[in-house]
């Protein structure tokens, strides 16, 4: 019935992505080597926190990024239907023409829905659907699994990683956004509500099959673990008891790279915040995981800070 | 006089002016009052002697705990007169005041400035400074400041809050110690904590065991401050004596800027002396290492003359101290006669030796006994005390072992009869005689224990006995009021298990719910026999339930408690207290909160085994009683094995009977509460519905051979019809009343199938 002639774009393949793929790492540290990729492909993450504003889109940017960079080719999905932000993020957020429910319309192919980052051109952007559109009541987690199906068995140039960006909650979103994983980025605060809403995340994932749970603990202060006003790293480890992938310091360049959408680990020169991304990716890429360790105890301070703490 | 509207701004400036100029005179509420000749007239009544020297001893109280121990040193007869007491105020100014604590409720109280307590040129300060300062803090700094002079001792008695009581108030203290470190000259610390080390102390015995230890301390430092009172100092390696005088006194007392306090009371000298070392927890050292300290205080409070080289002696002897000592004495009349107080701080430490203090003051705090019996017997292995030592600190003689521990006895038996059964630990005792000086009781409580253990002839031992199995009893003291009971019930019980057992005894008997016309009101399942207590098993459930009432581990001794801490200290060894430990709130916090959201698979609770109601429990524990399932073996052979919940049978569970019989049903609050089935070791069954531990309603009654009973059961008795039919085919439709026959007949049926 569906002619080519609906389709605005032609079906062919889009020209840079026949390029051979350069394998060039470009990112900020310049590393002698590339990481090793570890498991098979597409590695098919999502991440997720339950708690609202604790990081998870801005994580899903700049590892997405920062894996680009390494020399994968990424797409992230931005699965938080409603209120989706990761375009904002990336600076995307005037190219998003065609969402995956315009894909499942067969208003256009799947490639013509993946918005390529133009400075990392292996960095591709799905969204689900438009901001202000009605959510297709058949949106389902059958949706997303269909399309990392098809994404994985694309013909050219299928992606070394497919991250989806997790919207809060356990609600409905949720359970479509994890439906397809095969791994998790799980990103806490040190804070006892994130730390309660990851914790039942856990379970929830633990739940739909997904064991390769990691942890991203976001906006760190050691000023105020230090004060023990904070729970330290170790802490948050040992009580959700994930593996680490990355600690990442509360830094306020964040907000201004959210603001100015250019993602945080293509900054220069490179911010902390962006530099624990970028290793937490290189993690992610190699499987790996950090060891929390106990921030060194100060001998005592004598005066005001013995007299209320000590 | 025109000071007396103060103006809101001139506040401080203008009460110190006032200070200056009108000295000692008073000030209440702001407003200056005369024409009480510029002292305290009741107060001076009641201490001329000592206002005629010109000596006082102001003692300020600080902190949340002060008004309670202010007065009870108001309160105590053994307060030395000297002492003016006075609590910090900053009510209405920013500024200290200090307000007169006096024992008369109905006397307006004094206020006054700190300058002016200066000016009456006081022969010590004491600051009495207990947690929860408040403001009170800096003032009393500044006071402090204020208030150096070369012929005033300052003292601060700090006594510290207890753990529980928070950080906060540990680091005000702390705060304070360190602020007015350098304006004091001499701090004696009073570690509460310690006195709870003691799982048996309860909290109000702490409290006054450290309010009488203030109290020492306070007279203390009056003694050895005061002008008149001889002090001496002894070096006893030297066996040298010379006096020496206030100035001395408190330069040695500079010098060494802290001390500790050990405080005892007794008839004798030893008792008193070794108390004082011993039993007193603050002094820390546990009587070992009395020769790291650099000065030993001595100070003796007592009605009658007596002879310091006695105490002294007895000191050495206990403490094996060798280095200097400075005694004095004071001469009280009004102290009960024969009475010791001995006070001894010691100043200064020359070396620590944590560990070796560690051990050996838990194990004299836990048994003083022991180390009463080492203190004793270790003189005799050093020659050095041989040697120097003349009279009665030679080799011990029978008769001073006799007196030694008649020592001992009197003041254990004081406890016992102290008969209330509230009655507490040997300290919490001391304490209240000591409070209310009644220590006249002791030769009636003497004889009423004999009296007493003649009754029961249960206490066997005579005051002279051994002292470490008094202690072991006045340890046990603290149960409850239930634990003499179920020890009279226990001693009962274990006179009836020597006696062969027979089947009589179980707790059902045959036929079931029936009454025998020649048996009495102890049948086993008559209604009061629980509350009577006859049978074995039922003495037993009694005896379990008594102890039970009084705690859990009261007459099993220290094996018994001990795996009751055991098992109560097993779910702290988690994982989120030990996150505690590492780090603040915070991080305890999101453990607990975790913890709780969690639905982890049921974690469930250590098997242990250990002793329980005197008998052996093996099974599953939660906070030192049995919880879930476990089996319970009795001393006579019976088993419970079912559920506990809270140290009691609760929920299905299944008792066999040392005769044979086996009860199978459900349970609540230890009794049999459900249905179940009853299998008699003849072979019967009865199945029931138990309401607290007797059958009540419809209950069915199969015999061996086949003929089955069927009716109402009330309270235990068969009650109403009963429909017998036999194997036979015979019925018989019997009427009960309480488990009596009040009509039996046979039902034949007639052909139509209705009875008769």
């Amino acid at each position: 019935m569906l002619t080519a002639s609906i389709h605005p774009f032609s079906p062919s393949p889009i020209k840079t992505l026949t390029k051979p793929r350069t394998f060039n790492v470009k990112s900020v540290l310049q590393y002698t080597r590339k990481p090793q990729l570890s498991g098979e492909t597409p590695r098919v993450i999502v991440i997720t926190s339950g708690k609202g504003g604790v990081g998870k889109t801005t994580t899903t940017a700049n590892v997405g990024l920062s894996l680009a960079r390494f020399g994968f080719s990424v797409v992230s999905i931005d699965a938080d239907v409603g209120l989706r932000n990761l375009d904002l993020l990336l600076g995307l957020e005037n190219r998003v023409n065609y969402t995956l429910v315009d894909i499942l319309n067969g208003d256009c192919l799947l490639d013509q829905a993946l918005v390529r980052d133009k400075r990392w051109p292996n960095f591709q952007l799905l969204c689900i659907s438009k901001p202000r559109s009605k959510l297709p009541l058949s949106f389902a987690s059958k949706s997303l699994l269909w399309l990392v199906d098809s994404l994985r068995n694309k013909s050219d140039n299928p992606p070394h990683f497919i991250l989806i960006d997790c919207p809060a909650g356990i609600d409905a979103g949720f359970i479509t956004a994890i439906a397809p994983a095969n791994e998790a980025v799980l990103v806490t605060t040190p804070d006892i509500t994130s730390l309660r809403d990851a914790d039942r995340v856990t379970g929830l994932l633990e739940c739909d099959g997904i064991r390769d749970i990691k942890m991203i603990v976001n906006r760190v202060r050691t000023d105020m673990i230090k004060g023990e006003d904070m729970m330290s790293v170790l802490d948050v480890q040992e009580m959700l008891g994930l593996e680490l992938l990355g600690v990442i310091p509360e830094d306020a360049e964040v907000i201004r790279s959210t603001n100015r959408g250019y993602p945080l680990v293509l900054n220069q020169p490179p911010t902390i915040a962006g530099l624990a991304f970028e290793q937490a990716a290189w993690r992610l890429v190699e499987r790996d995981s950090m060891k929390a360790v106990v921030v060194e105890e100060e001998p005592k301070k004598r005066g005001w800070f013995s007299f209320f703490g000590g | 006089m025109a000071l007396s509207v103060v103006s809101y701004g001139g506040v401080t400036l203008s009460i110190e002016l006032r200070c200056r100029s009108f000295g000692n005179r008073k000030l209440r509420r702001g407003r200056l009052e005369f024409g009480r000749g510029g002292d305290w007239p009741r107060a001076a009544a009641a201490k001329a002697s000592y206002d005629g020297e010109g000596g006082h001893v102001e003692v300020i109280g600080v902190g949340g705990r002060k008004d309670a121990v202010l007065d009870f040193c108001l309160e105590s007869p053994y307060k030395s007169p000297a002492l003016r007491l006075w609590t910090a105020v900053t009510k209405e100014s920013t500024k200290l005041q200090l307000q007169r604590r006096l024992l008369e409720k109905d006397f307006v109280t004094d206020v006054v400035d700190p300058p002016s307590l200066l000016q009456s040129s006081p022969q010590a300060i004491i600051i009495v400074a207990t947690a929860g300062y408040g403001l009170d803090q800096t003032y009393v700094v500044d006071f402090l400041r204020g208030a150096r002079s070369p012929c005033t001792l300052i003292v601060a008695i700090i006594l510290k809050p207890f753990p529980f009581e928070g950080q906060r108030r540990q680091n005000e203290v702390k705060f304070l110690v360190e602020n007015i470190r350098e304006y004091v000259d001499f701090c004696i610390d009073i570690d509460t904590n310690l006195l709870l080390k003691d799982a048996i102390v309860t909290l109000d015995e702490a409290l006054k065991t450290a309010n009488n230890a203030v109290l020492l301390a306070i007279n203390a430092v009056a003694v050895l401050t005061s002008s008149e009172k001889k002090r001496k100092l002894f070096n006893l390696k030297q066996n040298k004596m010379n006096e020496v005088d206030v100035t001395d006194v408190i330069d040695q007392l500079r010098k060494y800027k802290e001390g500790k306090i050990g405080f005892g009371a007794g008839f004798d000298v030893k008792t008193s002396v070794l108390q004082a070392l011993s039993e007193c927890p603050f002094l820390g050292l546990g009587g070992k290492d009395f020769n790291s300290t650099a000065v030993c205080i001595l100070t003796i409070f007592s009605a009658d003359q007596i002879d310091v080289n006695v105490f002294l002696e007895a000191f050495r002897e206990y403490s094996k101290y060798g280095g200097e000592v400075i005694v004095s004495s004071l001469h009280d009349s009004s102290m009960e006669a024969g009475l010791l107080l001995t006070t001894i701080i010691t100043v200064g430490y020359l070396r620590e030796n944590p560990k070796e203090e560690g051990i050996l003051s838990r194990l004299v705090q836990s048994i003083p006994s022991l180390f009463n019996l080492w203190g004793k017997h270790n003189p005799q292995k050093s020659p050095m005390s041989d040697g120097s030592s003349p009279g009665p600190v030679g080799p011990m003689d029978a008769v001073e072992q006799r007196g030694m521990t008649e020592g001992c006895g009197s003041y254990s038996v004081k406890i016992n009869k102290a008969g209330a059964p509230h009655s507490r630990v040997p300290e919490a005792n001391f304490n209240r005689e000591f409070n209310g000086a009644h220590f006249s009781s002791y030769e009636e409580g003497a004889v009423e224990f004999l009296e007493n253990s003649e009754r029961f002839g249960l206490h066997v031992q005579s005051p002279e006995g051994n002292p470490a199995f008094q202690r072991e009893q006045l340890k046990s003291w603290n149960y409850g009021p239930g634990y003499e009971d179920a020890q009279v019930w226990a001693r009962e019980r274990r006179s009836e298990s020597s006696a062969p057992l027979i089947a009589s005894l179980s707790m059902f008997q045959l036929p079931v719910g029936v009454k025998h016309s020649g048996e009495p009101r102890d049948i086993k399942h008559n209604a009061d026999s629980r509350q009577n207590g006859m049978g074995e098993n039922d003495d037993l459930v009694k005896a379990e339930l008594l102890t039970d009432k009084s705690h859990s581990s009261a007459d099993l001794g220290l094996g018994a408690l001990q795996s009751f801490y055991n098992a109560a200290s097993t779910p702290l060894e988690d994982k989120c207290l030990d996150i505690s430990k590492k780090q603040g709130n915070v991080s305890a916090r999101a453990a607990s909160m975790l913890d709780a959201e969690r639905n982890n698979p049921r974690t469930w609770n250590p098997v242990i085994e250990m002793e329980y109601r005197g008998c052996i429990y093996k099974g599953r524990c939660h906070g030192g009683l049995p919880e879930g399932k476990g089996r319970l073996v009795l001393r006579d052979g019976s088993i419970y094995d079912g559920m506990w919940h809270n140290g009691k049978r609760s929920g299905s569970g299944t008792y066999y009977f040392s005769n044979g019989d086996v009860f199978q049903g459900s349970w609540r609050d230890d009794v049999m509460h459900g249905k179940g089935w009853f299998y008699f070791h003849t072979g019967d069954r009865w199945f029931a519905n138990f309401w607290k531990g007797k059958a009540n309603g419809e209950g069915r009654f199969y015999t061996k051979s086949g003929d089955v009973c069927t009716g109402d059961f009330k309270d235990g008795w068969r009650q109403g019809d009963f429909l017998c039919v036999g194997v036979d085919g015979q019925r018989f439709l019997e009427t009960w009343d309480q488990g009596r026959l009040v009509s039996r007949q046979q039902i034949t049926p007639t052909l139509d199938g209705k009875p008769e």
